[in-house]
C-alpha cells in the first residue's frame, strides 16, 4: 500500500509536472503567437491602410483609421488560433502621420465563461507603431 | 581763265587717253585694287610715277567695312572701320585680332629737301564726328560739297589690325567672299560677332537664326589704298592718298584741278578705281557693271555703280554658293518658320509671315494663291476694307513659348498640371508650363488700287503705301457739286407738284367763297379764263354774266380773248370767254404760282389752277410726265448723295479700320505616357485662356505715328439739302461755309496682339479612395484591374481637387518619360489665308506641305523626369528597387525613444513625422496623455474574437479572395470613412467587451465627432 500509495503519488506528480510543463508551454507560445501576429498584422493592416487618395492628392502620408482596424481584424483572424478567445484593443489611431497604439490579449483556453466574455486572460501583447518615410 | 581751261583739257585727254588703254574691268573680280607696288621712273622717263608702298616695303592690305541697306545706306547707329593685315606700316597695335593700331607713313618731301614748306602729308577724307564715310557718303559728300580733307604726316589714322584678312591685292576671286561666309559659318560667335559688334550692328547679339532675319540688310567693304605721286625728273613726292578708292578718286581728281603739275598715270586710274564685287543683283546701293562695258571708269567712281566696293548679303551669309536674293524681288522664304522641336535645342517656335512690306504691297491685286496676295485683307470678316482711297494688307506672327528643358520631377502616384504659371497650385501639385502662344496681326493701309501701277515699279513701295486722301478731296468736291445740281433739277421738277399744291391751298383758304349761291345748277352762263404765259389756265376769280361790265367781261363767249399784263409776276396774263355747258355753275378758280431760286440764282416758276364748282370737285393735278420727272430727279438727287457721303464714309474707313484676331484659335495637343500599361496614356486638346488682347493703332500724318487722330483732321466744304424750294445750303446762318471733317492720315498701322495660355482641360479632378484619378464622378472607373466605387449609400468617397492635372500611376517606375505638344495647321487660326497659300503651294507642288506644318516640325518633345517614391527607394536611382510595396517604413516604436540612434541622443524623424511637433503632438503626447499612459484611457475600438467570430471572419475573407482592399467604405468628400464590415460586423465578425459595449469611444464615431472621440476623456 505504501509503495502503492508512492506510485500513485508519483504518478500524480508526474501528472502535474506535465500539465505545468504544458501551461507554461501554452502560455511561452501564445505570448510569442500572439505578439508576432500583432506586430505583422499590425504591418500588413498600416500598410493596406495607407490612404492613396490623400497621397495622390497632397502627397500626404496618411493612413484610413477604420481601413486599418477593419483590415486588422480581418488579417488577424487569418493567423489566430480556435482555441482561444481574444480581445483586441485599440487605444489610438492617429491618421497623420500614421500611428497606432493596440493591444491583443487572449486567454491560455478554457477559462470562457459566461456569455462568451472572458474574464480572466493570462497574456497581454502591446504594441505601438508608425509609418515613416525614409529619413 | 583760258589757260586753265586749255590745261584741263590737256588733263581730261590725258586721262581719257589712259583709260582707253588700260585692261578692260573684270567684274566679278575679287575686290581689290588690282595693282600691286609702284611704277618707277627714272630720271629720263617722261612718265608720272607713283607707288602704292607707304613705308616698310609693304602695300597696304585692308578694306572698310560698312553696314549697309539695300540702297547703300548706312544703318542707324553703325559705324565704319577700317582694318588692315599686316603691321608692317601700322604702329600702337594693340593686338592682332582686330586690335586697335595707327597707320604709320614715312614723312615725304617735296623736291627730296626736308624743309617745311616742302612737307607733303597724306590726304585723307575727314571723318565726321569721328565716323569714317561709306560710298554713298563719299558720293553724297562731293556733290554738294561737304567733304573735308585731313592730313597725316607720320602718324595716320586709327585702324584696326586682323592678321588673319587675305591680301585685298590680286587675290583669287573668291578669297574675299569666302573669307566673311567661313567667317559667319565657323566664327559667328566669335570673331564675326566681334566684329559686327565693333560695326555697332548689334543684331548679331542674338543666335546666328535671328541673325538670318535680318532681310536686306548689307555688309559693305570698300578696298583700302594708299597712293603716293611723283614727279617724273627728280622723284620728289607731290601728293599722297589714303582711303576707300573712291574716296581717293576723289581727292586725286580734286587735285587735278587744282594742281596742273599733276599727271596721274594711266595705271593709277584704272587700277585702283575699278575691282568689283557685285555679282548679278543690284543690292547695297550698287549697281552691277558688266566686263569690258566701258573703258574709262572715271565718271562710274563717284556714281551708285559697283565700283571699288562690294556686298555681302547679311540676311544669307551663310548661302554661299548659291545666288543672292534680289532685294525686290518677293520669296517664299522670306517667310519664317523655326520650329521649336527639341526642348533641350530650344523652347521657342515662330511661324511668321514676311516682314517685308515691299513684298507684301508690292503686288496688292495678286490672286489670294500667290504670295503678295495673301497678305490682302478680304471683306469676308467684316473688317476688311476696299475702297478707291485704301486697301488694307496684313501680316501675322505667331511666337509659342513652350516649357524649358530643366524638367519636371513629378513623383510618382502625385500628378501634375500644365499652366502658364505656379500661382495659386494647390497642395504643390507641380506644374509644368509655360505653354503659351503670343501672336500679332499687324495691318496696314495698302495704297489705292489708282497708286498701284503707279508705284508698282518704285524701289521702296510702302514709302508710298498710303491713303489716297487727295483723291477724295478731289471726288468729295465733285460729288458734292453733283449733288447740288441734282437738288436743284429735282427742285425744278417739283415745281408742278408744288404750284398744284400751292393752287389747292388757295383755293382751300378760301373755302366756301367759290359758290355764289345765287344761282342753282342748271343756268347756262359763262366764265372767264385766263392763260397764263406758261399756257396753264386759270380763273382770274372773276365771274361774269350777262350784265357785268367789267372790262374782260365784255366780251361774249367764245369770242376774243383779253390780254392784261400781270404786274406781279411781269407777265402777260390772256382772258378769254368760254362757254360753261353741261348745266354747271359758274366757277371760281384759284391760281398760284411757286418759284425755285437754284444754286446759280435762276429763279424758276411754275403756275397751277385749281378749281372747284358748286356742283363738283376738280382739284388741280400735275401730269403724268411732271411726276415721272420728279421720281426720276429724286432718284438722281438721291444717288449723287448717296456717292458723296460714300466717299467720306470711305475715307474714314481707311483711318478708321478695325482689326480683330478672332480667327487665331491654335490648337495643342499634349501626349504623355507614362509606359504602354499605363492606364493615364493621354493625349489630350490644351484649353487655351487669353492673356492679352490688345489692339494698337497709329496714325501716321508723317514718319512718326500718333496713337490718336482726332487731331489729324481737315475740313472740306460741304452742303446740305433737303427743304424743298430751297436750294442746298453752303454757308451757314452766320455766312460760313459748311464744311465735314475728314483724316489726314497718310497711313493707318492697326495691330493685335493676343497672347493664349495653355491649361489643361478639366480632367482627372477627382480621386477615388484607392488613389485612381477620374474625370466624371458619376461613373464607376477602375485601374488596370482594381474597380473604385466613388459612391456609397449617398456619400461620396472620392476627393474633388481644383487643379486639373495629369496623374501619374503608383506603380510608374522611376525614370525619363518624354511628353510631346503638337499645334495643328491652325496655328495661324482657322481659315487663315497663310494656311490656305501654304496648302495651295502643296496641292501645287511648289512646296512640300511638310516643310510647315507637317512632320517633326509641329511636335515639341521635353521629358519629365518620375521618380517613384512609393514603391521605390527614390533618393537613390542606382539602386532604385529596394523594396517593392509602398516604400514607407512599418516600425514598432517606443513612445518614450520613438527614433533611437547609436548614440542615445535620437535622430531626426522621417520626413513625414518632421516638424509642426508631430513628434511630441502625436507620440509623446498621444490621445493628449503622455506616453503609456494612454493605455490607461478607453480605447477607441475594442472587440472580442471567439473561435466562432474568426471562422466567420475567415469565411468573409475567402469570399473576396483574401483581398484585404476592397475598400468597403462610406466616406463624406473622401475623409470621416466608416469601414461596412465594422458596421456590420458585431455579433458576427466580434463582440463587444463588456466594458465598452459601444465598441470603443470612435466605432461609432461621425465626421462631427471623428477627431473629439480620441480626446483623453472620450466616452
Amino acid at each position: 500500500m505504501k509503495e502503492s500509495f508512492w506510485g500513485v503519488l508519483i504518478f500524480v506528480l508526474g501528472i502535474t509536472c506535465i500539465y505545468f510543463i504544458y501551461f507554461f508551454q501554452d502560455v511561452t507560445n501564445t505570448d510569442e503567437h500572439n505578439f508576432n501576429i500583432l506586430k505583422e498584422t499590425t504591418e500588413g493592416a498600416m500598410i493596406d491602410a495607407f490612404d492613396l487618395q490623400a497621397y495622390r492628392e497632397s502627397k500626404a502620408i496618411r493612413i484610413e483609421r477604420e481601413k486599418f482596424v477593419e483590415n486588422f481584424l480581418r488579417r488577424f483572424a487569418e493567423n489566430a488560433s480556435l482555441s482561444k478567445s481574444y480581445v483586441i484593443t485599440i487605444y489610438d489611431v492617429n491618421e497623420e502621420p500614421p500611428k497606432v497604439s493596440l493591444t491583443v490579449g487572449s486567454a491560455t483556453g478554457g477559462t470562457e465563461v459566461m456569455s462568451g466574455q472572458v474574464v480572466n486572460f493570462d497574456i497581454v501583447n502591446r504594441l505601438d507603431a508608425i509609418l515613416e518615410t525614409p529619413y | 581763265m583760258k589757260g586753265k581751261i586749255i590745261k584741263l583739257l590737256i588733263l581730261s585727254a590725258l586721262l581719257t587717253s589712259s583709260i582707253l588703254a588700260i585692261t578692260k574691268v573684270v567684274a566679278y573680280t575679287n575686290v581689290g585694287h588690282a595693282d600691286v607696288g609702284e611704277n618707277s621712273c627714272g630720271s629720263s622717263s617722261s612718265s608720272y610715277c607713283y607707288t602704292k608702298v607707304p613705308s616698310g616695303g609693304s602695300i597696304i592690305e585692308g578694306l572698310r567695312i560698312s553696314i549697309v541697306d539695300e540702297n547703300g545706306n548706312r544703318i542707324a547707329g553703325t559705324t565704319s572701320i577700317d582694318v588692315v593685315n599686316s603691321n608692317k606700316y601700322l604702329t600702337n597695335v594693340t593686338g592682332d585680332l582686330l586690335g586697335t593700331a595707327n597707320l604709320k607713313f614715312t614723312s615725304l618731301y617735296r623736291g627730296g629737301t626736308k624743309t617745311s614748306d616742302q612737307a607733303v602729308k597724306v590726304k585723307t577724307i575727314s571723318t565726321v564726328n569721328g565716323n569714317l564715310r561709306t560710298k554713298n557718303e563719299v558720293v553724297a559728300g562731293s556733290a554738294n560739297g561737304s567733304l573735308g580733307i585731313t592730313e597725316y604726316e607720320t602718324a595716320g589714322p586709327q585702324v584696326y589690325y586682323w592678321r588673319n584678312l587675305p591680301n585685298v591685292t590680286n587675290s583669287s576671286s573668291t578669297a574675299m567672299r569666302n573669307f566673311f561666309l567661313n567667317l559667319y559659318k565657323n566664327e559667328y560667335e566669335g570673331t564675326f560677332r566681334t566684329l559686327m559688334q565693333m560695326l555697332g550692328y548689334t543684331k548679331a547679339n542674338g543666335t546666328k537664326n535671328q541673325f538670318e532675319l535680318n532681310n536686306h540688310e548689307y555688309m559693305l567693304i570698300e578696298p583700302l589704298l594708299y597712293v603716293q605721286y611723283h614727279y617724273w625728273n627728280t622723284r620728289p613726292a607731290a601728293h599722297a592718298y589714303y582711303g576707300t578708292g573712291t574716296e581717293v578718286y576723289k581727292m586725286t581728281i580734286d587735285d587735278m584741278a587744282a594742281d596742273p603739275v599733276l599727271k596721274p598715270s594711266k595705271q593709277v586710274t584704272n587700277k585702283y578705281a575699278v575691282a568689283v564685287y557685285v555679282k548679278d543683283q543690284n543690292a547695297a546701293g550698287l549697281t552691277v557693271i558688266q566686263p569690258g562695258s566701258t573703258n574709262d571708269w572715271g565718271p562710274h567712281m563717284l556714281t551708285n555703280e559697283g565700283t571699288s566696293s562690294a556686298h555681302y548679303w547679311l540676311g544669307k551669309m551663310d548661302d554661299c554658293c548659291g545666288p543672292e536674293h534680289d532685294p525686290h524681288t518677293c520669296y517664299l522664304d522670306d517667310m519664317v518658320v523655326t520650329p521649336a522641336t527639341r526642348c533641350e535645342e530650344g523652347t521657342t517656335g515662330k511661324v511668321s509671315d514676311t516682314d517685308n512690306w515691299n513684298c507684301i504691297f508690292k503686288q496688292k491685286d495678286a490672286a489670294i494663291d500667290t504670295f503678295a496676295g495673301q497678305f490682302y485683307k478680304d471683306l469676308t470678316d467684316g473688317n476688311g476694307v476696299k475702297n478707291p482711297y485704301c486697301t488694307i494688307a496684313c501680316r501675322e506672327e505667331i511666337d509659342y513659348i513652350y516649357p524649358t528643358y530643366s524638367a519636371i520631377t513629378v513623383a510618382g502616384g502625385f500628378r501634375f498640371t500644365v499652366k502658364a504659371d505656379s500661382t495659386e497650385v494647390e497642395d504643390g501639385v507641380t506644374v509644368l508650363g509655360p505653354v503659351t502662344v503670343d501672336a500679332v496681326k499687324q495691318c496696314k493701309t495698302a495704297f489705292s488700287p489708282s497708286e498701284t501701277q503707279r508705284h508698282f515699279e518704285e524701289e521702296n513701295i510702302e514709302k508710298y503705301a498710303k491713303i489716297d486722301y487727295k483723291k477724295f478731296t478731289e471726288d468729295y468736291k465733285i460729288f458734292n457739286n453733283n449733288m447740288i445740281r441734282a437738288w436743284d433739277e429735282y427742285q425744278k421738277a417739283l415745281l408742278a407738284s408744288r404750284a398744284a399744291d400751292a393752287a389747292n391751298q388757295a383755293m382751300s383758304n378760301n373755302a366756301g367763297g367759290y359758290s355764289d349761291g345765287t344761282r342753282t345748277c342748271g343756268t347756262s352762263s359763262w366764265v372767264i379764263y385766263g392763260i397764263s404765259p406758261q399756257g396753264h389756265e386759270f380763273n382770274p376769280n372773276i365771274t361774269c354774266d350777262s350784265n357785268n361790265t367789267d372790262p374782260v367781261c365784255t366780251g361774249t363767249a367764245g369770242g376774243s380773248c383779253t390780254v392784261i399784263h400781270d404786274n406781279v409776276n411781269n407777265w402777260d396774263n390772256k382772258y378769254c370767254p368760254r362757254n360753261i355747258t353741261n348745266n354747271r355753275y359758274p366757277v371760281t378758280a384759284y391760281s398760284a404760282t411757286v418759284t425755285y431760286k437754284d444754286s446759280n440764282g435762276t429763279t424758276h416758276r411754275k403756275s397751277a389752277i385749281a378749281r372747284k364748282s358748286a356742283c363738283g370737285e376738280e382739284l388741280a393735278t400735275i401730269t403724268t410726265a411732271e411726276q415721272a420727272n420728279i421720281d426720276n430727279t429724286r432718284s438722281d438727287y438721291n444717288g449723287k448723295k448717296a456717292a458723296r457721303d460714300k466717299s467720306l464714309e470711305q475715307i474714314n474707313q481707311c483711318s478708321g479700320y478695325t482689326v480683330d484676331y478672332k480667327e487665331l484659335d491654335p490648337e495643342i495637343i499634349m501626349t504623355f505616357t507614362t509606359g504602354e500599361n499605363g492606364k493615364y496614356n493621354s493625349q489630350v486638346r490644351l484649353d487655351k485662356s487669353l492673356r492679352t488682347n490688345e489692339i494698337k493703332s497709329t496714325w501716321y500724318t508723317n514718319e512718326s505715328g500718333q496713337t490718336s487722330q482726332t487731331s489729324f483732321t481737315s475740313k472740306i466744304n460741304s452742303a446740305t439739302c433737303g427743304t424743298n424750294g430751297v436750294a442746298c445750303s453752303t454757308k451757314d446762318s452766320s455766312g460760313n461755309f459748311l464744311t465735314v471733317p475728314y483724316p489726314i492720315n497718310k497711313s493707318v498701322e492697326i495691330t493685335n496682339h493676343v497672347v493664349y495660355d495653355y491649361n489643361l482641360p478639366d480632367m482627372y479632378r477627382y480621386i477615388s479612395k484607392d488613389g485612381i484619378s477620374f474625370s466624371d464622378p458619376t461613373i464607376e472607373v477602375s485601374e488596370g484591374t482594381r474597380t473604385t466605387y466613388t459612391y456609397y449609400e449617398g456619400e461620396h468617397n472620392y476627393r474633388e481637387v481644383t487643379t486639373s492635372n495629369f496623374p501619374i500611376e503608383f506603380k510608374t517606375e522611376t525614370g525619363v518619360y518624354d511628353y510631346y505638344l503638337t499645334f495643328g495647321e491652325n496655328i495661324f487660326g482657322k481659315d487663315n489665308k497663310y494656311t490656305r497659300y501654304a496648302n495651295w503651294l502643296a496641292t501645287s507642288g511648289t512646296i512640300d506641305n511638310g516643310d510647315f506644318f507637317a512632320g517633326s516640325n509641329n511636335t515639341y518633345k521635353c521629358p519629365i523626369i518620375i521618380r517613384n517614391c512609393i514603391t521605390e527607394r527614390c533618393e537613390d536611382e542606382t539602386d532604385k528597387i529596394l523594396k517593392t510595396g509602398l516604400y514607407v517604413i512599418y516600425r514598432p516604436i517606443s513612445l518614450t525613444d520613438p527614433f533611437p540612434y547609436i548614440d542615445g541622443t535620437g535622430r531626426d524623424p522621417g520626413s513625414n513625422w518632421a516638424g509642426r511637433n508631430l513628434v511630441d503632438t502625436y507620440i509623446h503626447n498621444n490621445r493628449g496623455v503622455k506616453e503609456y499612459e494612454v493605455y490607461n484611457l478607453k480605447p477607441m475600438y475594442q472587440f472580442v474574437l471567439n473561435s466562432a467570430n474568426i471562422r466567420a471572419i475567415r469565411t468573409y475573407n475567402s469570399s473576396l479572395l483574401s483581398n484585404y482592399n476592397d475598400f468597403n467604405l462610406s466616406c463624406k468628400n473622401g475623409r470621416y470613412c466608416k469601414s461596412q464590415f465594422l458596421q456590420e460586423g458585431n455579433n458576427t465578425y466580434f463582440t463587444f467587451t463588456d466594458a465598452n459595449s459601444s465598441g470603443g469611444t470612435c466605432f461609432n464615431a461621425t465626421d462631427a465627432d471623428w477627431e473629439s472621440c480620441r480626446a483623453a476623456n472620450a466616452e
